[in-house]
């Protein structure tokens, strides 16, 4: 069981670099790659927050739960 | 001016703790070259009785009357290297555990591996404990079967160091704290 983070897919959707964001939700590139790179433990609400009202998106396109042997969307 | 005060006190125990760990390696060298030379020796020089002197912290009690006989001492000298040798070996690894902490860990105290160190430490002290009781019962089967004191009764007393037992059981607490602390740590990094 996993949870994968799209980071990288919304980035592209939205034509916007992790510096970018960096700068608009006031994360470092360090703490925002290990949230891209899928080694975070945990994310704070107010890191999500910030993400999704930056990236115009919803935790869910954010986040996704993926089970043991499924593949992600 | 805080932080230099704890710098300048953990640099007072760093160099504390270096020379406690060059004078036990010179002492262990040594101990090991007077302890082979009587092993190896057929008889000893000792062959009369010798007053009974007991050293406490802060005074020394000196029998004059009391005789230790030549055979005992015989024996305590024979006895006393190879009794010595888990002593010594716990202390070096102690000290050096202790040094590489005080050397390496501090910039970076919260890892695994000074946890882990801490914890050598904790056991080390408790094994030096159990040590410390079954050298004290042998000591006593020594004094009961060798030395005579007039007007006195030797008994044993199998009660452990108190003070060392509870040194011991305080490091391995804060080696578990230590634990507990690095994974807090890593929580805290890979929290974004």
């Amino acid at each position: 069981m996993a949870i994968i983070v799209h980071l990288d897919r919304l980035l592209v959707e939205r034509k916007m670099s992790l510096t970018e964001l960096s700068e608009r939700v006031g994360i470092t590139i360090a703490n925002l790659s290990v949230l891209k790179t899928g080694k975070a433990r945990a994310i704070r609400f107010s890191t999500l927050e910030a993400i999704c009202r930056e990236l115009d998106c919803q935790p869910g396109d954010l986040l996704e739960y993926v089970a043991d042997g499924e593949q992600p969307s | 001016m805080k932080s230099t005060g704890v710098k300048a006190l953990l640099s007072a125990v760093r160099v504390l703790v270096s020379i406690g760990w060059y004078l036990l390696v010179i002492g262990t060298v040594f101990y090991a070259i007077v302890g082979i030379s009587v092993l190896g020796s057929r008889e000893l020089s000792i062959s009369r009785s010798l007053p009974w002197v007991v050293i406490q912290p802060g005074y020394a009690l000196v029998f004059s009357e009391a005789e230790v006989s030549p055979e005992g001492l015989n024996l305590a000298m024979r006895l006393a290297f190879p009794i010595g040798i888990p002593v010594i070996v716990i202390y070096l690894i102690m000290l050096r555990n202790l040094r590489q902490l005080l050397a390496r860990g501090i910039e970076n105290p919260f890892t695994l591996e000074n946890a882990r160190r801490i914890r050598l430490i904790g056991f080390l002290m408790l094994a030096g404990v159990v040590a410390d009781m079954g050298f004290n019962l042998l000591l006593a089967k020594f004094v009961i079967n060798y030395v005579h004191i007039p007007g006195a009764t030797i008994r044993p007393n199998p009660l452990p160091y108190r003070g060392g037992l509870f040194s011991a059981l305080l490091m391995l607490v804060v080696s578990e704290v230590f634990r507990l602390g690095v994974l807090l740590q890593e929580e805290h990094d890979l929290t974004v």
